[in-house]
């Protein structure tokens, strides 16, 4: 065996290291990471990492156990805490939360709240523990496991992600198809590695690098679910009646009756986060895929709801940070920027990560494994104690609500590249997100394609260039692919079979004229018309750069135009189903739609298309006073502004709230944060105000 | 006599008097500077990540350097990742306040991708003042032990598959010019994200070698460099690190004048190094102060005592120094940049027009 250890010595290790962390003093460092991991989590576009860099200073004075407890105990516990804001407003805390909401936040709706938080905490803690028992047990077996895993089984691992598309889709599958291929076309904007070609970044520096996925994946979700908050002028959940200590142990209990489910989360949670590359924003979606896939019945209650959705989600992303030591830990190579941090910890405390941390330094891996195991039952521990408190705030009212969530936004997308663009990306794809919203297209299956997209090129590309068609012979490639290939071609064969059985009776088919005037006419076109540019103007470049963008476009029109057509000539049953009722919705019992869905109650399309409306010129507004004023300074005007016109609250209530709110987001962001504030014409105007630290806002 | 007598002690009172104004001002210039920098923050904008190299040395030299300039001010280190520093260069360049009061850790390849990538480039690295280097960044390719190739002479039969991330980025550019220009047999492998995912590909065998800075190389595997499981093949940059005396420079192994002078372009990133900047229009005084302060630092015994904690290397030159590098890249022939260019984009070096479909008809 390489690292030559044996099961006696893991456990002696193991034991030594408890004994390390069991020291109070440690102890005290670990829970002040935690503490730190929680807050930071809850805020939108915080995640881990910008809490490490400010760990980072006060560990140089500490002993490397509390130092790495510490930092582990803020790492690990980001994606507990990032679970309230999205069951209670649809927001995700961070990245690996983002599949929580579809099944969170409509729980939160419905009054359960405290389920949610019940069973998405106790999901979490599982995960982690999970995550690190996989860790510690697998110590000897970690590097030829890592060595194992190439380029070209990670293209099929990713490819098999992707390939949930189809689950994720539901009923809709065109649509869904259209939504993954427009994701994976995002994805490729920016420095083409293999080419060096600059992809659609129309001259911008903001564009280089890609599209950020905070600004994205928060103008997904986050802005659509608001915006609806603000459209129905409801509370996010209607009554308390099933808040308390009640409904939190329901969520528990449901935990421990989908065990098998957290099981095999918690594996794909911690495989996936060894792999350097594969982040937290794709773990959280394999895994609610998964359940979407496997678990009974999931086809008719997912995305309304179910429990089990947020299981998946959550256990998942926290055994992830059990396997994101599994680089670090086998070979000293850090599989993220947040590792990076601790690396830099280790040094200056004179370890050097390796192979070494599997033999001499054992008793520093299982501290690292303890501190996670530990950290996780704390994390969750906490959120349990104010899990209560927190369900309540869904009883807020609207008009308190929106503007401070909406304001806390804003400033969670600036964390994205720190640019003005920032904010445009959070507008542009919140108006894509609440249209896909209200015309039934399935979110998750454009934000899968955007997180995979990009990994998938990547590794297809290296694995082409180094082997060329050779890597498809490997063995682990073949199975991977043949299990993608069977899981999606199954359901296809058996929805084939059904359909075969039923239509017995043929019904005439006729043209629909009522589908031109149907919004999901033009939205549909206009998906076509972004593929048709994309085929076009990606035709100059090379071969390797172009390839994968015009196969989408290819791809994207035919569908496109598949779905317009088959829209327009329906058979008369199929009609009444799918277009009759409200624009581009779809209802009947058998339709499948793995994504949040709006109830305006009564309100009508006007009222509906006008509040929206308002809603966007809000945005804008926002964006036009920080250009002048500055980013933080705009956000209290805001916030005043909306509660005293839109919400018409009083002067007492508004400017308690705002004071408050603004107060906090100054502490955080400017004295804590210390962010770089982009500059505003105010700033230009008086670069006095720059130099002098408290109002270096501008 | 009386004549001289009185001449001098004119003289004397004369250049003494001057001598006590140019000291006066010279104080009063100090006091400016104090009284400036007193009660201000000092922000070193990074232009990558928190996690890499740059962030690191920034962070080492934000804590130490602050006692030395005047006023003792507070320095913070922020960070403005993207474009491959492209970003940060150019918002310290036209949008952060020219008082004294931003500096930079800009990419080490500033110059460079100036004239290389011109549409990129929203600066002028002539302008800048730079304040100084505290370590320089050769980039060295690392060849796995069990390869048959020891020495870089050898590539001209064997090949070597070698890692990249990006087309964009040294760890292709490098290697191309050199497989270029000496007619080496490489085959480059790009695509990986970052480092990490390049070290575990040699780890494997996918790739036999990487080529990454060597002041990383001695944080990230200095076991397996001291215990030869990785080998140096050749280091690129103006002069070789003082860690590696025997490892040659391409530049070294060819007599070809326009080949040198090719490679003195394009690796002069690597002289450059961590390096802290300073926007134009900045007082002459500060940018004075900031220099005096940097070069304090360098010798500060504490600060010498936790880069070694930290087996980070420190080879300081002044800003002057930095400031000839500069312009001495600058001034490099049109014709050798376009010839770079044409290399890097695989066309014929000479190239002028057309040069794609050439490539295309090559092919």
């Amino acid at each position: 065996m390489e690292s030559g250890v044996g099961i006696e010595s893991m456990l002696t290790m193991a034991l030594q290291a408890l004994d390390i962390i069991s020291d109070p003093s440690r102890i005290i460092f670990l829970i002040s990471g935690v503490l730190m991991g929680l807050v930071i989590g809850v805020i939108p576009g915080l995640g881990g990492l910008v809490g490490l860099s400010l760990l980072l200073p006060f560990t140089y004075a500490m002993d490397p156990y509390a130092a790495i407890a510490m930092m582990l105990g803020l790492g690990s516990v980001t994606v507990t805490s990032d679970t309230i804001p999205a069951v209670l407003f649809g927001v995700p805390g961070t990245s690996g939360s983002a599949a929580t909401i579809l099944d969170g936040y409509p729980l939160a709706r419905k009054g359960e709240a405290s389920r949610a938080f019940g069973a998405a905490f106790t999901a979490s803690v599982l995960g982690g523990l999970f995550g690190a028992l996989l860790l510690a047990v697998s110590v000897p077996v970690l590097r030829p496991f890592m060595l194992s895993f190439s380029q070209p089984e990670m293209f099929a691992i990713c490819l098999f992600g992707l390939s949930l598309v189809a689950v994720l889709s539901g009923s809709s599958v065109a649509k869904g198809l259209l939504a993954a291929a427009l994701g994976i076309l995002i994805s490729t904007i920016g420095d083409d590695q293999q080419t060096g070609t600059i992809r659609w970044a129309f001259d911008t520096q903001y564009l280089w690098d890609g599209l950020p996925l905070v600004p994205f994946a928060l103008g997904i979700f986050a802005i659509p679910e608001l915006a609806d908050l603000m459209i129905t002028r409801k509370t996010v959940s209607g009554d308390t009646k099933n808040f308390g200590k009640k409904g939190q142990i329901e969520g528990v209990k449901d935990v421990f009756k989908n065990w098998f489910l957290v099981l095999r989360c918690g594996v794909i949670g911690s495989v996936l986060g060894s792999i350097p590359g594969i982040g937290a924003s794709v773990v959280d979606w394999v895994a609610y895929g998964h359940a979407a896939r496997t678990e009974k019945d999931a086809q008719k209650t997912f995305g309304k709801g179910d429990i089990r959705g947020v299981i998946a989600s959550e256990s998942s992303n926290n055994a992830k940070e059990g396997g994101a030591l599994v680089p670090t830990i086998a070979f000293g190579v850090p599989g993220s920027a947040s590792m990076a941090l601790l690396l830099g910890a280790f040094l200056i405390h004179g370890i050097v990560p390796g192979p070494k941390m599997l033999s001499e330094n054992l008793d520093l891996t299982y501290t690292m494994v303890w501190s996670v195991a530990f950290a996780n039952i704390f994390g969750a521990g906490l959120c349990f104690i104010f899990a209560n408190k927190l369900a309540k705030i869904a009883v807020i009212r609207p008009g308190i609500l929106v503007p401070v969530v909406l304001a806390v936004v804003f400033l969670g997308a600036f964390q994205g590249h720190k640019d003005w663009a920032d904010l445009y990306v959070l507008i542009g794809f919140g108006m894509l997100g609440w249209l896909m919203k209200r015309l039934r297209w399935p979110r998750p299956p454009l934000v899968l394609g955007f997180v995979l997209g990009a990994l998938i090129e990547r590794y297809l590309y290296i694995s082409y260039s180094r082997w060329e068609f050779e890597w498809l012979s490997r063995p682990v490639v073949m199975i991977i692919l043949i299990i993608t290939f069977i899981s999606v071609i199954l359901p296809v064969i058996q929805k084939f079979r059904k359909r075969g059985k039923s239509q017995n009776k043929k019904s005439k088919v006729s043209f629909n004229k009522d589908y031109l005037l149907n919004p999901d006419f033009s939205f549909t076109l206009i998906f076509g018309l972004i593929f048709t540019y994309a085929l076009i103007t990606s035709g100059e470049w090379e071969m390797d750069a172009k390839l994968i963008p015009m196969l989408l476009g290819v791809f994207g029109i035919i569908i496109s135009f598949f779905h317009i057509s088959s829209c327009f000539f329906k058979s008369d049953h199929e009609h009444k189903e799918k277009i009759l009722s409200v624009p581009g919705q779809q209802t009947g019992e058998e339709t499948t739609h793995f994504d949040i869905q709006a109830d305006y109650g009564d309100l009508t399309s006007k009222v509906i298309y006008s509040r929206a409306g308002r809603y966007l010129l809000w945005c804008i507004g926002y964006i036009i006073i920080a250009q002048l004023i500055g980013l933080l300074p705009a956000i209290l005007v805001f916030v005043i502004a909306y509660m005293r016109l839109e919400a018409k609250e009083s002067w007492r209530v508004t400017l308690t709230i705002s004071s408050i709110m603004w107060g906090l987001c100054y502490l955080l962001f400017h004295s804590v944060l210390k962010v770089l504030w982009p500059l505003a014409i105010i700033g230009s105007w008086f670069p006095v105000l720059r130099s002098i630290r408290e109002f270096n806002l501008f | 006599m009386k004549f001289n007598k009185f001449f001098g002690i004119v003289a004397v009172a004369s250049s003494a008097l001057i001598a006590t104004s140019t000291f006066s001002m010279n104080s009063a210039k100090a006091n400016d500077v104090a009284n400036f920098y007193k009660g201000k923050d000092i922000t070193f904008i990074v232009g990558f990540s928190v996690g890499g190299s740059y962030g690191a040395y920034a962070r080492m030299l934000a804590r130490h350097m602050a006692q030395y300039v005047p006023g003792k001010p507070n320095i913070l280190t922020k960070h403005l990742q993207g474009g491959g520093g492209a970003r940060a260069a150019s918002h310290l360049y036209n949008a952060a306040p020219k008082d004294g009061t931003m500096l930079g850790f800009l990419a080490d390849s500033l110059a460079v991708g100036q004239l290389m990538f011109p549409k990129k480039a929203k600066y002028d690295a002539g302008k800048m003042h730079y304040i100084g280097r505290l370590t320089p960044v050769n980039p060295v390719l690392m060849i796995n032990k069990n390869h048959p190739v020891k020495k870089i002479e050898q590539v001209k039969t064997t090949q070597v598959i070698a890692s990249c991330s990006g087309r964009n980025n040294q760890t292709y550019m490098n290697v191309k010019a050199t497989k270029e220009l000496l007619g080496l047999k490489f085959k480059q492998v790009c695509g990986y994200a970052g480092s990490a995912p390049q070290t575990l590909a040699q780890e494997r065998g996918d790739v036999d070698a990487q080529s990454s800075a060597w002041i990383s190389w001695k944080i990230r595997a200095w076991d397996k460099i001291t215990s030869g499981t990785i080998i140096p093949l050749v280091q690129f940059g103006l002069e070789r690190e003082k860690d590696l005396p025997n490892v040659p420079l391409p530049q070294d192994l060819t007599d070809d004048k326009e080949a040198q002078a090719i490679f003195k372009f394009v690796f002069a990133g690597g002289a450059v190094g961590r390096t802290l900047i300073s926007a134009p229009g900045v007082p002459k005084d500060r940018i004075q102060a900031l220099r005096i302060a940097f070069n304090k630092t360098m010798k500060d015994p504490k600060f010498l005592a936790e880069a070694k904690k930290r087996n980070a290397n420190i080879d300081p030159i002044s800003g002057e120094a930095l400031d000839k590098i500069t312009a001495t890249v600058l001034s490099t022939d049109k014709k050798l940049v376009q010839m770079a260019g044409n290399i890097m984009k695989g066309y014929e070096k000479n190239c002028k027009r057309d040069c794609k479909k050439k490539k295309k008809k090559k092919k």
